[in-house]
């Protein structure tokens, strides 16, 4: 039986290369629409890396690119947009 | 499952001024940030094969590790010289320096204030944290009054060690600089809660910019980022973002002292 569940197509998304991240929470409280958390699991250097969601506490991520230009590590790899 | 992979552009993606090493800075250090708005302003002006970074001593030193330019490494505090003889040979490269307030403003401030009185057309980012960060935290020519470090247990008196030096100010009293400016880097605490906003970044973005854009123009350039060390200030990364707005942005308050050539208008 076909499962007939309507998703929505995020319009924006936010790649965080996990292995990078230090977990340092700049981006989660840098976050306007708090679409980013930190993990509970743990990376290979041990620290737990921010997660993006695309519907976080506040709303749907609006690719501002807060979150790409607050990381120090350059974790925050990409900011896509949907093309309109 | 519909493809949609196709369907989205990169607003903001990966940068080939960045070499993709990780880096080695503690976790939320602004060194990294502002690495990353040097490597956005880089790639933006379309300068990276001519352009040259010169290292200086202090957390900033593995810069060259991580932005995909041409380096050499300088004594410490000499960077300024360094680049004067770089610059001065082939005036047509791009020349800048990230040093810290221990390397810029305490051993190597006769260097930097003779490079700016000169009006060199050099390019010096001063990441200000008011510590020796990569030592083990001693006191800095920079550190607040009261300010608790190693070497001042008790917190720093003026009274035996001095007030902070403002290395802005300092330079803007001199004719030569063209372009003198201090913008707070870190993220700053709002009266919502668990949210700071990101205006240093946004900030610090154009300033790196128009500090090469001056560069380019003929004329000495100077940006000075207030920044955190949550590490040897013994903090949380979040609460030393805290006492850096609280504290650090009332000593050295960020500010337009110079623009010469009106890069800040246009």
């Amino acid at each position: 039986m076909a499962s007939t569940v309507a998703t929505e197509v995020p319009k924006s998304r936010v790649v965080v290369d996990a292995e990078r991240c230090k977990g340092c929470d700049l981006c989660v409280v840098a976050c306007p629409q708090q679409n980013l958390h930190l993990s509970g699991a743990l990376n290979r250097s041990g620290y737990h890396p921010a997660v993006f969601e695309y519907h976080g506490k506040k709303g749907a991520c609006t690719a501002c690119g807060i979150c790409y230009w607050v990381c120090p590590d350059f974790a925050i790899t990409e900011v896509l947009r949907w093309k309109a | 499952m519909i493809d949609i992979e196709g369907h989205y552009e990169v607003k903001l993606g990966p940068l080939p001024t960045l070499t993709g090493k990780p880096t080695h800075y503690c976790a939320g250090c602004e060194h990294g940030t502002l690495t990353r708005l040097i490597a956005v302003a880089l790639h933006e002006m379309g300068v990276r094969e001519r352009t040259v970074l010169v290292d200086s001593v202090g957390c900033s030193v593995l810069a060259h590790e991580y932005l995909n330019v041409d380096a050499i490494q300088s004594p410490h505090g000499r960077a300024p010289a360094v680049m004067t003889g770089i610059k001065r040979m082939h005036p047509e490269l791009l020349v800048f320096a990230v040093q810290g307030d221990g390397d810029a403003v305490s051993i190597g401030l006769s260097e930097l204030i003779y490079a700016a009185n000169r009006g060199e057309p050099i390019t010096v980012f001063l990441v200000n944290n008011g510590i020796y960060g990569m030592t083990g935290g001693q006191m800095a020519p920079t550190t607040p009054e009261g300010m608790v470090t190693m070497t001042t247990p008790h917190g720093r008196d003026i009274a035996i060690t001095g007030a902070p030096i403002d290395a802005s100010k300092l330079l803007a009293t001199f004719e030569a600089p063209a372009y003198v400016k201090r913008v707070f880097l870190p993220v700053t605490p709002t009266p919502a809660p668990d949210f700071y906003n990101a205006r240093g970044s946004i900030e610090g973005a154009r300033s790196v910019k128009n500090a090469f854009r001056v560069q380019e123009m003929g004329g000495f350039s100077f940006v000075e980022f207030v920044s955190t060390c949550n590490v040897n200030w013994k903090m949380s990364i979040l609460k030393s973002k805290q006492y850096a707005a609280e504290v650090l942005a009332k000593v050295f308050p960020p500010g337009l002292f110079k623009d010469k050539f009106g890069v800040e208008k246009r």
